[in-house]
């Protein structure tokens, strides 16, 4: 039995978190960028949930380590090799 | 000579583990902040971890992932702290959502096209205050994975849970988030009722 060239809308859909998050085979990833190409609907779906993570994201920024935090951490590694 | 040689190993192992450890610790301090809410435990989390992680440092396979390896260390700190008790009652539950939630709701508002835009206008603090609203075990791998950029088996080795669990937690976590800020979209008039007509 041959196998399929493409995934169907489901079989996409079910892929959605893996494409995005690039947790998908070689394999995979071709079958469902040859479903994309055809279909629309799926295609738009994957694009806008791939900006929603993009987005959020950017809007996690990293905080600063406030003042101190590396002295504390310091000094409590000194007090461990004490022991 | 014995003493010297061990004594010279002690700063060998510390210098290393400091330079494998001083990368990380920026990252490490925001994961610990959106986990326990508050500056000073989270200070306190990310130095137990450091002297933890030291302490264990013998265990620690070079040439494999320190980060994922600290940020271990730090979670488990985490699930044994008080900050995770105080943190615990500031967290608001949240009704399931639907697959593609956003897409949904902005398609049916008409809003679609212009998404990217919408969400720029949400702030930066919303959207951190929406991660660190969601219940603990959403929270934890989706701080890891979009804090991080961590791979699911980064995550799973993190937050020491299968990667199926990851998979499930970050799939249901990502739709949770999405419906809060919509409602936030919503509450600031980003997009009008008549737009969004969620529930």
């Amino acid at each position: 039995m041959n196998k399929p060239d493409k995934y169907d809308c489901q079989e996409a859909f079910d892929r959605l978190d893996d494409y995005i998050d690039r947790e998908l085979s070689e394999e995979e990833i071709s079958l469902l960028e040859a479903h994309l190409c055809e279909c629309v609907h799926c295609a738009n779906a994957y694009k806008f949930e791939g900006k929603v993570t993009d987005c959020i994201k950017k809007k996690i920024a990293h905080l600063a380590i406030p003042q101190g935090l590396l002295e504390r951490v310091n000094k409590a590694l000194d007090d461990c090799d004490c022991e | 000579m014995r003493v010297v040689t061990v004594l010279q190993s002690t700063q060998m192992d510390r210098a290393r583990f400091e330079s494998q450890l001083s990368p990380v610790l920026d990252v490490a301090y925001g994961y610990a902040y959106k986990l326990a809410g508050n500056q000073e435990d989270a200070m306190d989390l990310v130095q137990e971890a450091a002297v933890q992680a030291f302490r264990s440092y013998g265990t620690f396979q070079q040439g494999t992932n320190f980060k994922a390896w600290f940020m271990k260390i730090l979670t488990n700190k985490f699930y044994k702290s008080k900050a995770r008790e105080k943190n615990r009652a500031t967290t608001v539950p949240i009704e399931d959502a639907e697959d593609l939630y956003l897409y949904r709701e902005a398609g049916k508002a008409g809003v679609r096209d212009t998404a990217e835009q919408i969400f720029d206008q949400i702030d930066q603090e919303s959207v951190q205050k929406a991660i660190e609203e969601l219940p603990e075990e959403y929270r934890v791998v989706c701080l890891l994975y979009f804090l991080n950029d961590f791979s699911y088996e980064e995550i799973a080795q993190a937050a020491d849970v299968p990667i199926g669990t990851v998979r499930s937690r970050l799939h249901r976590g990502r739709k949770l988030l999405q419906k809060t800020l919509w409602q936030i979209a919503e509450a600031r008039g980003i997009v009008t009722a008549a737009q969004g007509g969620s529930k």
